[in-house]
């Protein structure tokens, strides 16, 4: 038997290394036709906010080459009716929960992270500081590595839960950033975000998306994501969890080749409500071929590049 | 579990060069399950390329005991592939999705009236048989069809039948090439205002066509249906992309009130909808 438990954090030990990503599993009630909750690594929770929030105005989604934007405007129940209405029902399920938080200042994520902590059946907190669809907040504190370190800092110091760090790779650096998260107390570190941007039509001359620019996901941006994960895992020693892109257990194998611990599956649910699950199985069915007796033996043994390619 | 395999069975031609009806094997349990106004998520063929990546979003139009009927119209590259597809090629389907028409305008009580606009008319088809099979009167069925023009009118033969037993329909073109000259609401109006007791009202066809059905509608106080079409991501109520400005008591403050056209619909009573909203997506 295949050993796919997953260490993140003291006291986040998952079944799996796949989690459903942020704002493509809603609040998980959606997909039980489709998957058992509890078969899931864990489940991250659309970006939750101290109220609730509408959203931005249609159109919101354009598909293109191999992914789509969106720019939704982290539309949500807010965290009141997600803990009174939602959580109790996650945990009924049995599934592992994992809650994402955002705000627009820095006291927002500490009343959020304050009342997650507070809540029972909350299994860690995903700081959400990198969304590109929100004028306010939000994705400041991921572009500005000593913002991230003061919001990282104080949310630490009232939150006792696993503290992931979400980050942008909208940023010159990430390495800056994900080292600025890691000093301040998180947990561990999640990548990447959706990489803004754009899409037009040539003939009524205007964007295909209300706001303007939205946040690209789907297999168009892996290689972008791996090349980031990979530099992360290199700068810092907490675990990192890897997404970007993955619709198979092959994709996953990659990010956790390079040194991810666990990973994300986001836009693909939308078009395999099943997938999740399918990739945790694929993984164990690769490492059972492989000889590998634990998904751990596997994570980061990424080969330096064979001698005969350096010039 | 509502992802399942198919294949297609076959093409229906439907008189249109760049429209066309697919029909897909489906399990009896889940072709049972279809109710008029619903919709399937399509995937494409070939989804290792993962490009396009999304399903699509396709009223079921028909279906028997083994197979659904989806009408496909070719407007771009995923449903380029769709046109493609032969007879055996095996797709994914997610579906049935979404709250299709009520019960109520099958009760019988009041006459109705069915509006289609374009390709919209395919999310009424089913209504229509379902009409018949519970063998209500075909006198007190209305058929309001439009296109922009005659060769835009695809599903007219399929609804001589119904004529031809009694229901009244009406066709229009905006360029007179076929039927009345003008819009859909241009026969609606003097035929809401010439009903004795107003029919129920089941409406699909593009945003523009459904708020203009709509304010006529309401002043006929009809019980109105409007059913929607949009793009979206997943179809079972988690990407958001595919809303529609509403009105009613979920308001969670700041005046807005955003419906998912995809689990909240795609079909919708009158006065749940923003008709204002939908001329402006």
């Amino acid at each position: 038997m295949t050993d796919l438990t997953t260490n993140l954090a003291p006291g986040l030990v998952l079944k799996n290394p796949v989690i459903t990503a942020s704002g493509t599993f809603g609040y998980g009630r959606e997909y039980e036709p489709y998957l058992d909750l509890a078969a899931l690594g864990a489940l991250v929770t659309k970006g939750l906010s101290r109220r609730p929030r509408h959203g931005n105005p249609p159109p919101r989604i354009v598909e293109t080459a191999c992914g789509m934007l969106n720019a939704i405007g982290l539309a949500n129940i807010g965290i009141d009716a997600f803990l009174e209405r939602e959580l109790p029902h996650l945990r009924a399920a049995g599934a592992t929960v994992i809650v994402n938080l955002f705000g627009e200042t820095l006291e927002d994520y500490v009343v959020l992270a304050r009342q997650a902590g507070d809540a029972a059946g909350v299994a860690a907190v995903e700081l959400n500081i990198s969304c590109p669809n929100v004028k306010a907040g939000g994705v400041h504190f991921g572009t500005d590595p000593k913002l991230t370190a003061e919001l990282v800092g104080r949310v630490r110091t009232v939150c006792p839960l696993p503290l992931i760090v979400k980050l942008t790779p909208n940023v010159t650096d990430v390495t800056t950033i994900a080292r600025a998260a890691a000093d301040s107390g998180a947990d561990c570190l999640s990548l990447i975000n959706t990489l803004t941007g754009m899409a037009v039509d040539i003939r009524r001359r205007r964007p295909l998306l209300a706001n303007v620019t939205g946040g690209l996901s789907g297999p168009a941006i892996k290689p972008v994501a791996l090349r980031l994960v990979h530099e992360v895992v290199r700068t810092v020693d907490i675990p990192v969890i890897g997404m970007g892109g993955i619709t198979s257990a092959a994709d996953a194998l990659e990010f956790l080749l390079v040194g991810a611990r666990a990973v994300q599956v986001g836009t693909y649910n939308f078009v395999d409500p099943a997938a999740a699950v399918g990739i945790a199985a694929g993984i164990a069915a690769f490492l059972r071929t492989e000889g590998i007796d634990s998904v751990a033996d596997y994570v980061g043994t990424l080969r330096p590049e064979r001698a005969g390619n350096n010039r | 579990m509502k992802l399942f395999g198919t294949t297609i069975m076959r093409f229906e031609t439907i008189g249109s060069r760049d429209t066309f009806g697919m029909v897909l094997r489906c399990p009896p349990d889940i072709a049972a399950a279809c109710r008029p106004g619903q919709f399937v998520m399509l995937g494409l063929p070939d989804p290792s390329r993962r490009d396009p990546l999304l399903k699509r979003p396709f009223s079921i139009c028909r279906r028997d005991h083994e197979s659904i009927t989806l009408i496909i119209r070719q407007v771009g590259r995923g449903t380029a592939l769709l046109a493609g597809c032969r007879t055996g090629t095996t797709l994914e389907v997610n579906g049935p999705l979404g709250r299709g028409f009520p019960d109520e305008v099958l009760a019988g009580d009041r006459d109705l009236m069915i509006v289609g606009g374009g390709i919209g008319m395919a999310a009424l088809i089913m209504l229509l048989d379902e009409y018949v099979a519970r063998a209500l009167l075909l006198e007190r069925l209305r058929i309001v069809y439009g296109a922009r023009n005659d060769g835009d009118l695809v599903f007219s033969e399929w609804l001589r039948n119904f004529g031809t037993c009694g229901a009244h329909i009406e066709l229009v073109t905006e360029d007179g090439s076929r039927g009345h000259r003008g819009l859909v609401t241009d026969i609606l109006g003097p035929l809401l205002a010439a009903t004795d007791s107003p029919p129920y009202l089941c409406a699909c066809g593009p945003l523009p066509m459904l708020a203009a059905v709509g304010r006529q509608a309401a002043a006929a106080s009809c019980p109105t249906f409007l059913s929607l079409e949009s793009r979206m991501a997943c179809g079972f109520g988690v990407c958001l992309g595919c809303i529609v400005r509403g009105r009613g008591e979920e308001d969670i403050g700041g005046g807005e009130h955003w419906l998912k056209t995809c689990t909240d619909g795609p079909v919708f009573q009158l006065d749940e909808l923003d008709l204002d909203c939908l001329m402006s997506i």
